[in-house]
């Protein structure tokens, strides 16, 4: 393999590349730990893959001679990245077992791996397609992603679930605590509705290639989901099990609805919780919104807002952190936060974010 | 005249009786022995109060002709083996004939048995070891045997008994042993008159195993299937996905008979080596087939170790069966390979690496990064630190002035993590290693315990309850306990005989996954005196949940953490020790320092 390529335009891609490439002892299968580079016909491709994530990058290259050597992702996106601007040279030698990357003044001589024991780029094979822009996908995936679960024992809340119908598309994370919900019209010609779940390092690293002025191709199979956006390309298996019925946790009625201003309520959360980022409490009544946090023998600290209401008086109490994710990722000027008891969940909505809905479990004041 | 007496048979008996018998789930797991060396298809345990009141247990195995009947509670009487070199291959589960003496040496018996080819059965009636009544009497082919008041002639003993839901829940635990070994054996135990549970005869292992042990975790069992020229090797496994805080999941099984030992136990740990996050336990079932001739069973008196003549090659062996079965199952997929930062605790040397990783690539970046990575955590944990991480004059009055003045009023400077498990750090009089963990469990556990003096307790709500399946034992315990576990901030509802709902967990230990703790702390329950002090459960929960949201070793800390860290444990009353009682700093003064480089003497 031999390949002349302008630094510009590889160093963000071997960056995406890397991005997916465990690091070196974090898998069992150590060449995983690499990045697969092959070249034909003027093109320079470069795979890299957890098993899980399969992402595959494509650039215009001079070729002079075909070929493939699999290099450590991380040592090779650190050399490119500090190499001078101008032309990169990639010339392997002894039958991809080496590698000598260069340029006019810089030469770096490598040991690599043979490509061919590099696992194989999946092939989707009768899969369902649809395009959406790419700001809509990504916007929706920073609405939900910080909801998802940690906890490796619930395997199903570990990703984000994806639903398609023909009109509608609707993604949604949760751990257990807190919920956000995004919908979105489309229109696609889907026979029958999907319902997935796609593993959140798979949508990471999805709105990290999403750019905002391209569109994106979803392929959909009954394992796997494909995702090309330009010159890039994402496979993920999806996470096998069912997703909680979470329509079902969202309150039918309430009884103490508020309108309350959506920076001052991100502000005095942030402060109050300053003493105790545990819980905070609202009290809601006719005459004042206050929120307070109580840390023992530290003090204590308060907060009146200006609102609008109907309903009950309420108290309820949350983790201000939960409160504090939903407001920032919310637009708007003004939301509401509709609550039916002190044990039952709080759901947050901004008229001018209608197709947004997140739903807080409180925190027990006892 | 001579001052040594050979022994009347009853005071032996009795002594005897002492290690055969040490509490009913030793009756139960005797008794259920020669019930399957009856060649029995069904057995019924029934106990009353824990197996105190009452044990009685029902075979429909060959049963015992009368004068077997009477000479079975003879000491060193039995029909299993008759000559020395018998004792080189057993096959039986019983063999040392003492069981039986020594169980009635200390209870009120009552045997009735009767063999297919006699027409009428025999009743014998023991009381503490004495024959009150020998008769004939109607009775299906088989045995049953009653034990009442066990230990009512040796009250000392009778007095270390633990609770009727401790005492039952041993006994569940050897009835299920039992009954994973021998699927096709239907087994059947009730517990004042409730079934606790009921496993039909089956073919598959897996089901009998699921059955026992919850269906949830039976389904991500792999199997093990191992031969090698001198065993084989079958069972299950757990994927290291799932771990208990204690070995309680392990059974292991020598030709069907439930044991322990530490060779295997080594081999099955050996076999799971860097999968496993530090202090947690595989659960896995395994049975051993092997010629008899080759493994002594006569180590101890309730046979519940073994010893191997070829312990290396059975060492090696299961160590390579445990390999090869979890290494052919793809764990990838079930996102155990990266656990998400905070909840597992890499192998050592995965820690060793990661820290190495860590160390390198922060010589490029800027001391920054923490900061910025806590910022964009959100609300981040703490509030701002507080500048000065010395002692300020109002907390001075820590009561240890006698130790090394490790937090002196000198301020203490963080230099670095090591390893992502301890913190250096230097004052005016020498370096300071604090192991991360142990500090940030003092810190959590006094934060715990004055939150609970003031009866302020805040429990998060969960949107999607937690099922949690236990076994017969642990349910039973949690039952009993349901108060205190909801007064810690959980709530557990009951959903079906032994399976549970959280609804809600306490918020300190809300990072933390709540299933874990809870099985953390029944298995401490387990293991506590009879007590029904509640201060003292508590103190154990209070441990548990701060050691559950503490910092572990491992996680990799941002320079604010590590000072925030300090700060705290200078604030503790006790900083010298994590709850557990390890400590949580170790000293190295400067005078020592020079004394061993020897620039001073």
């Amino acid at each position: 393999m031999k390949i002349t390529v302008d630094k510009e335009n590889i160093v963000k891609e071997i960056q995406l590349v890397q991005g997916v490439a465990p690091l070196e002892g974090k898998s069992t299968i150590s060449i995983l730990s690499n990045v697969l580079i092959e070249s034909s016909d003027d093109k320079l491709i470069m795979t890299a893959s957890d098993l899980e994530i399969n992402l595959r990058c494509e650039i215009g290259v001079n070729v002079v001679e075909p070929g493939s050597i699999t290099l450590s992702a991380k040592r090779l996106s650190d050399i490119i990245r500090e190499m001078p601007l101008g032309e990169i040279t990639f010339e392997t030698k002894e039958e991809g077992n080496k590698i000598n990357i260069y340029t006019p003044t810089a030469l770096f001589h490598l040991f690599g791996q043979p490509g061919e024991d590099f696992p194989q780029f999946p092939q989707l094979t009768d899969s369902q397609s649809f395009s959406l822009p790419a700001s809509i996908f990504k916007e929706m995936i920073r609405k939900t992603v910080f909801a998802v679960s940690r906890d490796e024992l619930r395997p199903t809340l570990q990703g984000i679930f994806l639903s398609l119908s023909e009109k509608n598309m609707e993604m949604v994370a949760t751990d257990g605590h807190r919920l956000s919900i995004i919908t979105q019209d489309i229109d696609i010609n889907f026979k029958t509705p999907v319902k997935l779940i796609i593993p959140t390092k798979a949508m990471e690293g999805l709105s990290r290639i999403l750019e905002e002025e391209e569109s994106v191709k979803v392929d959909i199979t009954g394992r796997e989901i494909g995702f090309t956006v330009g010159n890039i390309r994402l496979i993920s298996r999806l996470i096998e099990g069912e997703f909680p019925n979470y329509k079902g946790f969202i309150p039918a009625e309430y009884r103490t609805k508020v309108k309350v201003n959506r920076d001052d309520l991100l502000d005095a959360c942030r402060r109050v919780s300053l003493l105790n980022s545990t819980i905070i409490k609202f009290s809601i009544s006719k005459d004042n919104f206050v929120i307070n946090s109580i840390a023992s023998e530290i003090g204590d600290a308060r907060e009146e807002l200006e609102f609008n209401m109907e309903g009950k008086d309420m108290e309820i109490g949350f983790k201000p952190g939960y409160v504090i994710d939903g407001l920032k990722n919310m637009r708007g000027d003004e939301v509401d936060i509709t609550l039916v008891s002190s044990e039952t969940s709080g759901v947050i909505t901004s008229p001018q974010d209608e197709r947004y809905t997140y739903l807080i479990m409180p925190m027990r004041i006892e | 005249m001579s001052k040594i007496k050979v022994l009347p048979t009853d005071i032996a008996n009795k002594i005897a009786a002492g290690e055969v018998v040490q509490r009913p789930a030793s009756v139960v797991k005797e008794l259920l022995e020669n019930s399957l060396d009856a060649g029995s298809s069904k057995i019924t345990v029934e106990i009353i109060g824990g197996g105190r009141d009452l044990i009685r247990i029902e075979d429909n195995g060959s049963g015992m002709s009368k004068d077997d009947a009477i000479l079975a509670f003879e000491r060193h009487a039995t029909s299993k083996i008759s000559s020395a070199e018998d004792l080189d291959s057993i096959r039986s589960f019983g063999f040392r004939g003492e069981a039986l003496p020594s169980i009635a040496a200390v209870s009120i018996t009552e045997l009735v048995t009767k063999t297919t080819d006699s027409i009428s059965g025999t009743l014998v009636r023991l009381e503490g070891g004495v024959v009150k009544e020998v008769k004939e009497t109607g009775t299906p082919v088989g045995t049953s045997i009653e034990i009442q008041r066990l230990f009512f002639n040796t009250p000392a003993r009778r007095k270390f008994l633990k609770t009727v839901a401790t005492e039952a829940g041993h006994i569940s635990n050897i009835v299920s042993q039992e009954a994973i070994a021998q699927p096709e054996i239907s087994f059947k135990l009730i517990h004042n008159g409730q079934i606790v549970f009921n496993a039909p005869a089956t073919k598959d292992p897996l089901e009998r195993v699921s059955s026992l042990l919850g269906r949830e975790l039976s389904q991500d069992l792999i199997r093990l299937d191992f031969k090698t020229s001198l065993f084989e090797v079958t069972g299950f496994l757990a994927p290291p996905s799932h771990t208990r805080s204690n070995r309680a999941g392990q059974s292991i099984f020598v030709n069907r008979r439930y044991i322990t030992n530490r060779t295997i136990m080594h081999a099955l740990y050996a076999g799971y080596h860097t999968l496993l996050p530090i202090n947690r336990h595989p659960i896995a079932v395994i049975f051993i087939a092997i010629d008899p001739a080759l493994v002594d069973v006569n180590v101890h008196p309730a046979k519940s170790e073994v010893r191997f003549r070829q312990e290396r090659e059975v060492h090696d062996g299961i160590e390579q069966a445990v390999r090869e079965a979890l290494s052919g199952t793809d764990l990838i997929p079930r996102v155990v390979e990266a656990p998400a930062p905070g909840i597992g605790e890499p192998g050592r040397e995965a820690r060793i690496k990661g820290a190495m990783e860590t160390y390198f690539s922060r010589q490029t970046e800027q001391g920054s990064r923490g900061a910025e990575e806590r910022r964009s955590r959100g609300t981040g944990d703490q509030g701002p630190f507080s500048e000065s991480l010395g002692f300020s004059p109002d907390t001075g009055g820590i009561p240890f002035s006698q130790q090394v003045s490790m937090f002196s009023r000198t301020r203490l400077y963080p230099l670095a993590q090591i390893y992502n498990t301890y913190i250096v750090a230097q004052d005016e009089e020498g370096i300071s290693i604090i192991d991360q963990h142990a500090a940030a469990e003092r810190v959590a556990y006094e934060k715990l315990m004055k939150e609970a003096g003031q009866a302020q307790v805040n429990s998060q709500l969960l949107l999607i309850p937690i099922t949690l399946e236990t076994d017969y034992a642990q349910a039973a315990i949690l039952i009993e306990n349901r108060d205190i576990f909801n007064s810690f901030g959980f709530q557990i509802e009951e959903f079906g005989q032994k399976t549970f709902l959280l609804r809600a967990v306490p918020a300190i230990a809300e990072k933390r996954n709540p299933k874990e703790l809870i099985f953390d702390l029944l298995h401490d329950l387990q293991t506590m005196e009879k007590t029904k002090d509640i201060q003292a459960i508590k103190e154990k929960m209070l441990i548990l949940v701060a050691c559950h949201s503490a910092i572990r070793a491992g996680d990799k800390l941002s320079p604010p953490e590590i000072e925030a860290l300090i700060s705290q444990l200078s604030q503790t009353t006790l900083p010298y020790t994590c709850p557990h009682g390890r400590p949580t700093v170790i000293k190295l003064s400067l005078n020592e320092l020079e004394k061993r480089f020897k620039r001073i003497s």
